[in-house]
């Protein structure tokens, strides 16, 4: 559907006003709103991050095209009954002592665009505020970020508690945390950026639901 | 050689609350003097933690036990007008604690002082994610800002000249992980060239250090005509051609690891990638975690020292 498209390539071109009236225009003509997310403010986010991943984007770029497309949600998300949590449940939050946010909020925006129901807990997160929330959202992953290396400790710390009582996968991610630090403090996981990092999410989600 | 401890290792390892070294001159100079003679670096580092000038400005900064503060309420970017950095926060520890270093250790070391580049200050102060969204939407707004801040680490920079210690302008937020190369031009770029060159003038050599991913603004950083670069990830060939000193080499989550084969094999690696040993100090590529087990902090060392 070429609105569809249009929309996807606004969101892609980090046009807020264009987004809006496109998603006004598929209300207005009667349009599926819920395929105006999934095929196109999603759509669009998806080739963000793929964007992001081979570093033609970055976190300005990514920023933009995250409030463009809250800017079409706001529009469309009203006509939908419910678009999350079709692809899983993941709670997400900064590694206790750290306040450093943009990272997990890029997560999240990824997450969210991909369908899945994120439920944010912020910054300097502990573990007991993670484990009552995945138990409470039934979430099948946590997503644990830190920007520094001084909280890599707190985040082997928090890893490590979080496996032993907690059934939820556990991913980690953040500028510092390498894949042979996430296999070595007993992640589930790592990616380098938020593109991959939903691709990891959702085959955890999977993983983890058999 | 070099260890690069900050205030947070250096306490950690001497079994020091974290806060009271980070607070208190003395202690922060102890502790820090300590480590440099136990790791044996050939250059001293006089740095507490990220949130000193943000602190200063007015940010409420959050102490957890055993991990260095963090920003927990940034200020409004008109908050940010130039402090003394005699009186303002823990800056006037940080330039005792330098001073001390340098009386003590300053003849058979070089020091560097650490302070935050005007994109990172901008960034902790005033929060990273409505400084981006202003220069989105408001480039007036987002120039002002770190305009601002350029002011406030042009002063902080002059106290440091002044203590006799070489300014490190550690700017994490301005990494091509972050930025891509137009932003860091127009957003990073030009408050540290104006830092290099205000410090140049104070008759200092100037060092930047940035986190991250550095190839995506690498070319554009080396035009701020900085005399050390200490770089996380980056192409240290195009790095070494623009002359400057380099410092890294080693990747720092190593230090938290405990196979001494791995060490080795890294630091064989890292020195092997060197492409000017003349002009490379080789270091972790950021600073020791606060955790790090001191036997492994002084293995590299013995390590690097012998391959080397």
């Amino acid at each position: 559907m070429e609105l569809l498209e249009s929309l996807s390539h606004a969101v892609v071109g980090l046009c807020r006003e264009e987004v809006v009236r496109l998603a006004e225009q598929v209300i207005a003509e009667g349009l599926p709103a819920d395929r105006a997310i999934t095929e196109g403010l999603a759509g669009g986010m998806r080739i963000v991050g793929e964007k992001f991943t081979a570093k033609e984007y970055f976190v300005p770029e990514v920023l933009a095209a995250g409030r463009a497309l809250y800017a079409g949600m706001d529009v469309l998300a009203p006509h939908v009954e419910r678009v999350e949590g079709l692809r899983g449940t993941v709670v997400v939050g900064v590694v206790a002592g750290d306040y450093h946010d943009i990272g997990k909020n890029i997560v999240k925006l990824m997450l969210s665009a991909a369908g899945v129901r994120v439920i944010d807990l912020g910054k300097n997160v502990s573990v007991d505020r993670l484990r009552a929330a995945a138990e409470e959202e039934e979430a099948d992953v946590i997503g644990l970020s830190t920007l520094m290396t001084t909280t890599l400790c707190t985040m082997a710390d928090q890893v490590d508690q979080l496996k032993q009582t907690c059934s939820a996968g556990v991913l980690v991610g953040g500028a510092p945390v390498t894949e042979s630090f996430a296999r070595d403090i007993g992640a589930d996981g790592t990616a380098s950026d938020a593109g991959t990092a939903v691709e990891l999410f959702l085959r955890t989600v999977d993983r983890i639901r058999t | 050689m070099a260890s690069i401890v900050g205030g947070d290792h250096a306490a950690s390892r001497a079994g020091i609350d974290l806060r009271a070294a980070m607070s208190d001159a003395g202690v922060l100079a102890d502790v820090l003097i300590a480590a440099l003679d136990d790791y044996g670096s050939d250059l001293a580092l006089v740095f507490s933690d990220v949130t000193v000038e943000a602190e200063a400005l007015g940010a409420e900064v959050a102490w957890a036990s055993g991990t260095p503060p963090r920003v927990k309420r940034e200020i409004a970017p008109d908050r940010m007008v130039v402090p003394d950095p005699e009186k303002a926060g823990r800056m006037p520890v940080i330039l005792d604690a330098a001073r001390r270093v340098i009386l003590a250790r300053g003849d058979t070391v070089p020091v560097l002082v650490s302070l935050k580049g005007p994109f990172s200050l901008a960034a902790l102060a005033t929060g990273l994610e409505g400084l981006l969204t202003d220069a989105l939407a408001d480039p007036a707004r987002a120039h002002d800002t770190l305009s601002r801040a350029a002011d406030c680490q042009s002063s902080y920079a002059r106290a440091i000249v002044a203590t006799g210690g070489i300014p490190l302008i550690g700017d994490p937020f301005a990494s091509g992980s972050v930025l891509g190369p137009d932003h860091f031009d127009a957003l990073a770029r030009p408050g540290l060239s104006r830092l290099v060159e205000e410090i140049h003038d104070l008759r200092s050599p100037a060092a930047i250090h940035v986190c991250g991913d550095t190839s995506p603004i690498l070319a554009s950083l080396l035009t701020t005509g900085a005399d050390l670069y200490h770089l996380e990830w980056a192409d240290l060939e195009v790095a070494a051609a623009s002359g400057a000193i380099l410092m890294g080499g080693l990747p720092t989550e190593l230090l938290l690891g405990t196979g001494e084969e791995e060490l080795e094999a890294a630091v064989a690696e890292g020195l092997d990638a060197i492409p000017n040993r003349d002009r490379f100090i080789f270091a972790p590529v950021c600073d020791v975690p606060t955790n790090a087990c001191p036997e492994r902090v002084r293995a590299f060392m013995r390590t690097a020292r012998r391959l080397a």
